[in-house]
This record gives C-alpha cells, sequence and structure tokens, in this order.
C-alpha cells in the first residue's frame, strides 16, 4: 500500500520536472520537488535524464525556419484575394455586389426584379383605389342610413313632440273603437254610461283641437296628405291612413 | 514597414496596399508557425496562405486590443489543427511523410563536428515531434518553440491553462522518452 502511495506521489513529481520551465510551476512546488529530489533516487536519476536531453530541445527552438520566396506567397494571397473578389468587395461593395449578383449569376434576375417591383406597386395602387372607392360608399350609405332610421332626430325636440302627439292620438282612437265596437248592429245605438260619456267628450274636444293642429302641420310637410278633406276633422279612414303613414310623415319632416 | 496600428487600420478600410505590407511583414512569423507544426513546407505554404486571406476577410472584426501576431497565431494554429487533425482522421499522419529538412539548423557554428551531431539530433527531434498528437503538437511548439507564455498559448488554443499543462507534460515526456532511446542506441553504437 506504501509503495503504491510512494509511485503516486512519484508520478506527481515526474509531472513537475517535465515542467520545468519558467512559469510553469510555483516556488512552493518547486520547494517540494527539490525535497522530494533529495530522498527518491529514482526521481532523481529522472531528473538528469531531463537534464541531459533538455540542450536538444533548447537547439530544436533556435532554429528559425525561413521562408526564401516571401514575395511570391504575398502574391498569391494578394491575387486569391483579387480573384475571390474580397477586395473589391471591401472598396465597392454595392456597385460589386450590384454586378456580380445581377449579371455574372443570375442574367434574368435585373429585370425579374424591375417586374416584381411593377407588379407590386400595380396591385398596390389597385387596392388603395378599390378599398377607397368601398369605403366612400359605404360612407354614404350610412349617411342614408342614419337619415331614414331618424337617428338625427333623436335630440330634435320638434319632432319628439310630434311623436308623443301621434301617441297620443293613436290611443283616443283605440278608445272610440272599443266604444263603437259595442253598438247594436240593427238599430246603430250605443249604450254609454254617464262616465264613458265624459271622458268621451273630452276626449272629442282634445282630439279635434290636437287634428287641427296635426293637420295644418300634415299639410305644410306632405302634398299627398293635403289632398284629405280635413274640414270636417279626420274620419277614421283618414285617421288610420296617418298612423299607417306615420314613419313616412316624420321622414318627410326629418329631410325638411 | 510603418506603425503596425496604422497598417492594420488602413488595411480594415480597404488599402490593398496596407495589407501587401501586413503580409510581407508577417508571413515569415505564420510560415515559421506552420512549419514547426506540420512539418511540411507545402501544407504550411498553404496555411500561410488561407490564414492570411481569412485576416483580410475578418480585419473588421479584428479587437485592436489584443497583439496582431496573438490574432495571426490563433488563425494559423487553427488551420495548422484542421490540417493535422484530417491527416491523423486519413492515417496520413506518420514520422515518413514529415519533412524534416524543414528544421535547418542555426545551432553549432562554432564547432562542424558538433553542428554534425546535432543537425541529425534535431532531425531525429523533429520526426519525434512529428509523432505527437494534434493537441500536444500545438501546445509543444507554441510553448517550447514559438517561446510564448502558458498563458498565451492557453488563448491561442481557447484551452485552461491546467490543460495546456497537462498536454506540455505528455508532449515533453513522449519527446524526452525517445530521444533517450535514441541516445542509448547512439552511445551502443558509438561502443560507450
Amino acid at each position: 500500500m506504501a509503495w503504491k502511495r510512494r509511485k503516486m506521489e512519484c508520478k506527481s513529481y515526474q509531472r513537475l520536472l517535465h515542467l520545468n520551465r519558467r512559469g510553469e510551476i510555483s516556488g512552493r512546488q518547486w520547494r517540494k520537488l527539490e525535497r522530494h529530489l533529495a530522498v527518491c533516487g529514482r526521481c532523481a536519476e529522472k531528473a538528469k535524464m531531463i537534464e541531459r536531453t533538455d540542450p536538444y530541445l533548447q537547439a530544436l527552438r533556435d532554429i528559425e525556419p525561413e521562408l526564401d520566396d516571401g514575395e511570391a506567397l504575398t502574391k498569391k494571397v494578394l491575387d486569391k484575394i483579387d480573384k475571390t473578389s474580397l477586395g473589391s468587395r471591401r472598396k465597392l461593395w454595392g456597385e460589386s455586389l450590384y454586378r456580380g449578383v445581377s449579371t455574372r449569376s443570375f442574367p434574368l434576375l435585373q429585370p425579374a426584379l424591375i417586374g416584381i417591383v411593377l407588379v407590386t406597386v400595380c396591385a398596390f395602387l389597385f387596392q388603395e383605389f378599390v378599398i377607397l372607392d368601398q369605403v366612400s360608399r359605404l360612407e354614404k350609405k350610412v349617411a342614408s342610413y342614419s337619415a331614414i332610421s331618424g337617428a338625427p332626430g333623436i335630440g330634435n325636440p320638434q319632432i319628439s313632440a310630434l311623436n308623443r302627439r301621434m301617441d297620443r292620438l293613436e290611443e283616443q282612437y283605440n278608445l272610440f273603437d272599443r266604444a263603437l265596437s259595442g253598438a247594436d248592429r240593427e238599430t246603430g245605438r250605443v249604450l254609454l254610461d254617464t262616465g264613458t260619456l265624459n271622458t268621451l267628450m273630452s276626449e272629442i274636444v282634445d282630439l279635434q283641437l290636437t287634428n287641427a293642429i296635426l293637420v295644418e302641420m300634415l299639410t305644410d310637410i306632405s302634398p299627398e296628405l293635403g289632398a284629405l278633406s280635413l274640414e270636417d276633422g279626420l274620419s277614421s279612414t283618414e285617421f288610420s291612413l296617418i298612423l299607417k303613414n306615420r314613419r313616412e310623415i316624420i321622414n318627410a319632416l326629418l329631410q325638411l | 514597414m510603418q506603425d503596425t496600428h496604422e497598417i492594420l487600420v488602413r488595411s480594415r478600410g480597404g488599402d490593398i496596399e496596407a495589407f501587401r505590407q501586413l503580409v510581407e511583414h508577417y508571413q515569415g512569423y505564420a510560415f515559421a508557425l506552420a512549419l514547426r507544426m506540420l512539418c511540411n513546407e507545402e501544407n504550411a505554404r498553404d496555411v500561410v496562405q488561407e490564414t492570411f486571406i481569412r485576416v483580410w476577410k475578418h480585419l473588421p472584426k479584428y479587437d485592436q486590443r489584443k497583439r496582431f501576431t496573438t490574432w495571426l497565431y490563433t488563425i494559423v494554429t487553427n488551420l495548422c489543427y484542421d490540417s493535422l487533425a484530417a491527416q491523423s482522421r486519413e492515417g496520413k499522419m506518420t514520422a515518413q511523410n514529415a519533412d524534416t529538412n524543414c528544421l535547418t539548423i542555426t545551432t553549432g557554428k562554432d564547432n562542424p563536428e558538433r553542428e554534425i551531431d546535432d543537425k541529425e539530433l534535431v532531425k531525429n527531434i523533429g520526426t519525434l515531434v512529428s509523432e505527437l498528437s494534434p493537441k500536444q503538437r500545438m501546445v509543444f511548439v507554441l510553448r517550447d518553440l514559438q517561446n510564448l507564455s502558458i498563458k498565451e498559448v492557453s488563448h491561442i488554443i481557447g484551452m485552461s491553462t491546467h490543460s495546456v499543462k497537462t498536454n506540455l507534460y505528455y508532449a515533453r515526456q513522449n519527446i524526452r522518452r525517445k530521444l533517450e532511446t535514441l541516445d542509448g542506441m547512439e552511445e551502443k553504437e558509438n561502443g560507450v
């Protein structure tokens, strides 16, 4: 066991023996090595062998190989640089690249590139025009839809008042309709209690007043409605007609 | 040559004349390293050529705070490693095809006899170097032949200093062991 350990130690010292040039081992390692050589004959013998061979290595170090045809080698290097277009690339990078790529390697590349650029530009312009046209059409549609749907009239107090008035008229109409539906078919008489009669009478007065205002407005708005006979107030047919055309009347008002 | 920094700036700007000066000045260093690594002159020339093409190509990315030679050696080393690894894969890397004549001795000038001996030994060491694994060879060449510090070697190869030392240890151990054998054989031949 001790023999084995000693052999291992000797191996590590022999490594140090071979690394015997300045800067290869530390001062501490040198001292350890010297101490070991003083007690180990085998390693001391090895150190002597290394000492014997050192001058030969030194002799080899002193040999300085010389290049006898340096000029030819320089020329070769510069020629190769020139041949591989490395030189011109450094100087005229853009020009060389253009020439090298477009004419030497790919003769059809230049017209092909021009064609691609033209096609791209045309496609872009065409797309722009189509899109612009479609957008303007869409804008027009949106504008007309807004006008028809009455969206801009939401905040108009005149139209809101008219709408409320129309609703009120519809209610009154329905009231008369219900009252008349209960009439005797043969005699045509209607039996009403005092409460209903009072309500009807007040509604009639109100209706007549409202009708008069509405008739004036409608006459101003629509020439078609102007053809209606309005002197005796609105008949149920005329009134239905107005209600049916309610949206058109509002649109006409909005257009005005 | 003008100031390296100025030459580099001009080369980065595409000045081919400045780059010529850069190649002329540094190709010797690149060649020495490549030859030491590959031990084959033709391959070393190819590596130097490719190195400077890469330098030209990647000059805009070069961090000027670092030494140019460190960057240059990194490129050379990477190319050499690729070449060695490819040869190793193809099984071509043998001591026989290593061109050890690339090691032209300059030592022992005062003693012709010694010079001959050294020539032979250095040639043998050259053969031994070519037998190392690519990693061991890179570390050995950069540290022991190019005389770079452990830190520089670590930076160039992209290894930790500990790994550099380990590879260096194995490389030196291999070479010294074989050198010892050669030395022993020489002694036997001489009747020592």
